[in-house]
């Protein structure tokens, strides 16, 4: 299948490898679409959103800092496990000859007419930002994400907080994007495995890499999206929208992740 | 040494938020009292850095009873209701013959009764009447709620004794809550069927979007979300006291639906203004409208028992806590909570009302109990 890739920054690691796990099995990767952290509207609301920690946090994670001594993530355990040692997605699509562009927003004209151009059979969906229906249109609908969260219960951000607070069971979900946040049709929904001493954060790269995984075997000898069993209904199901979680909310997390994890 | 450790306990975000709440509430509390210690009998409307301290405000005093009566269970200091007890009793003396109080700050140059001011007080009534069991305080509370009942015509309005006769506002739901406070108590039917009139016509003004028309102060244009909130919880408290959520609470799900999204979008900075199309003005943030919008939120979490809406609540009182006037070196402004932030916008321009930090208390004390439940 001829697919597209989005990202939220050229470091991202579901995106470089999903590029490479698809790529392996046989699929073409026509173009990488990769969004500029340094678009000021994103910058703008990202500071509106989270305050400056979400700036900081960002531009920690875009300058790749690490503590000294700190382990690797589990997220770069994954690359180094799949034999995949690109640096970046710039770096990948050099080497492989695929189609590299930058652009300020998903949404953008420049962005929009590279989907044109490319054609494809779909576009997996790996960061970047909320997708308007000009996008959606232009790809045909045929957008698939994984979500980190058990779908239609926990849609928007911060799902694996929220499932763990809200007492759901930790899951991704894979789905088609339509014009709501999560709410397209549903292809699978697949557990994230829990062992002991999981904190917050290597739930959520477990949530990335399970949702790399799951794709890379949906996709796995498909050669064309309609192919793929899709939930046609939700029986009306849509859960309220998550958000950010407020450090007060994050607090109940923190006391109830033990538990969690204890049982 | 005490000043750096208090202002770090406020702002670190990883420091207990239970506590975090607590230290904010006494802050605010604290400031109330000031404005009781200033108030000639009662509670000052508000401190202005121009003009000082204003003079006594009955309305605003009669609704910061109950908040103070809480303030003393959640700090388990009885000073607040000591205090609380003190204004009561000059709302008592300032009481009008046919059992209205005047609009504006003491003294007024008019003696004519007001119907929302007069609401307010009942509030305060009520909360004296439960706290001590004083037949005094539930026989003006009757009083008061017999004369706004008996200005209630035949569509559901008050069409004397009001700056907006011929229509009043939406929320005057805020007075037919109080109306029903009373009611609960005296069986009244008048009361009730007057408060239920003005309840059944207001939430005709519903519109499709969820906005209740007519929820400002004026007739045309946007509305604080002060006032946004006031006519919300009117609403909901109504429901609540007839034992009803469905009836008036469960039609104001929609539009707390919309500032859930709004604080959870803007990090807990609503803007100050909304038309009835829910745009908004973004020049400012109403405080006041804030810290009453998560309480409204709070409420509606009560029926849905759902942390997400606490989520919501969180960060539009965080944002309050995080713009409180702190500073040590002007007292009158420390623990105050300015109408608008920036302090020069348009809601109370440049001033600090006791109704600010009264709704931001209430906020306060509603989310720490809901926290403590998930201990």
């Amino acid at each position: 299948m001829k697919l597209v890739i989005t990202a939220g920054f050229d470091g991202s690691i579901p995106a470089l490898a999903l590029c490479e796990l698809l790529r392996r099995s046989g699929h073409c990767i026509e173009t990488v679409l990769v969004v500029t952290p340094y678009s000021p509207t994103r910058l703008k609301k990202m500071l509106r959103q989270r305050g400056m920690q979400g700036i900081k946090k960002v531009a920690s994670k875009l300058l790749n800092l690490k503590k000294s001594g700190a382990e690797l993530s589990l997220q770069t355990q994954f690359l180094i496990h799949k034999g995949i040692s690109y640096s970046s997605l710039k770096a990948w699509c050099k080497v492989n000859e695929v189609k590299y562009i930058l652009v300020g927003n998903l949404n953008s004209s420049k962005s929009i007419n590279s989907v044109k151009q490319s054609n494809p059979d779909a576009i997996l969906y790996a960061g970047g930002g909320i997708l308007r229906s000009t996008f959606i249109e232009v790809a045909n609908h045929k957008i698939v994400n994984s979500h980190s969260g058990p779908l239609p219960e926990i849609r928007g951000m911060n799902a694996v907080e929220w499932s763990i607070l809200l007492g759901y069971e930790p899951s991704i979900t894979i789905h088609m994007i339509d014009r709501g946040i999560d709410t397209g049709k549903i292809i699978s929904r697949k557990r994230i495995p829990i062992g002991k001493g999981e904190t917050i954060e290597t739930l959520r790269d477990k949530a990335v890499i399970s949702g790399v995984l799951e794709v890379t075997r949906l996709f796995d000898g498909l050669t064309d999206l309609d192919d793929l069993n899709k939930e046609t209904s939700r029986d009306g199901l849509v859960g309220r929208q998550c958000y950010i979680m407020a450090p007060a909310v994050r607090e109940l997390l923190s006391n109830k992740l033990e538990g969690f994890l204890n049982d | 040494m005490k000043r750096n450790r208090d202002d770090i306990l406020m702002q670190k975000e990883t420091t207990n938020s239970i506590r975090r709440y607590e230290h904010h509430l006494e802050l605010t509390a604290e400031w109330l009292m000031r404005s009781i210690e200033k108030g000639r009998g009662g509670s000052c409307a508000f401190f202005s850095p121009l003009l000082g301290w204003s003079k006594p405000y009955p309305e605003t005093t009669g609704y910061l009873i109950p908040t103070l009566i809480s303030i003393s269970n959640a700090l388990d200091d009885h000073k607040y209701s000591a205090a609380a007890l003190r204004i009561g009793q000059w709302l008592l003396d300032i009481q009008s013959q046919n059992g209205s109080w005047h609009g504006g700050l003491y003294p007024s140059a008019s003696s004519e009764g007001s119907v929302f001011n007069t609401g307010q007080i009942l509030k305060g009534m009520m909360a004296l009447f439960h706290l001590t069991g004083d037949h005094v305080f539930l026989s003006a509370a009757d009083r008061g709620a017999n004369w706004l009942a008996s200005g209630v015509d035949g569509y559901g309005l008050w069409p004397a004794s009001d700056y907006r006769a011929s229509e009043t506002p939406s929320y005057y739901t805020h007075v037919a809550w109080p109306m029903l406070e009373v009611w609960k108590s005296t069986q009244s039917v008048s009361q009730r069927t007057a408060a239920e009139r003005f309840l059944d016509m207001a939430l005709e003004r519903k519109l499709s979007n969820g906005a209740i028309a007519q929820w400002g102060f004026d007739d045309q244009g946007s509305a604080f979300t002060h006032n946004i909130a006031y006519t919300i919880r009117g609403f909901q408290e109504s429901s609540r006291l007839i034992g009803d959520y469905s009836k008036y609470g469960r039609p104001m799900e929609e539009i707390l639906e919309f500032f859930v999204k709004k604080s959870e979008l803007s990090n807990g900075r609503v803007s100050g203004e909304f038309d009835e199309s829910l745009a908004g003005v973004k020049k400012y943030v109403c405080l006041t409208g804030n810290a009453q919008l998560a309480v409204c939120i709070l409420l509606m979490e009560q029926q849905k028992s759902d942390l997400r809406l606490v989520n919501a609540a969180s960060k539009m009182i965080d944002f309050i806590g995080s713009v409180q006037a702190k500073s040590r070196f002007v007292k009158s402004i420390r623990g105050g909570v300015a109408g608008s932030y920036p302090l020069w916008g348009r809601y109370m321009f440049m001033r600090y009302p006791n109704w600010s930090a009264k709704f931001y208390c209430d906020s306060l004390i509603l989310i720490k109990n809901r926290l403590e439940l998930e201990r």
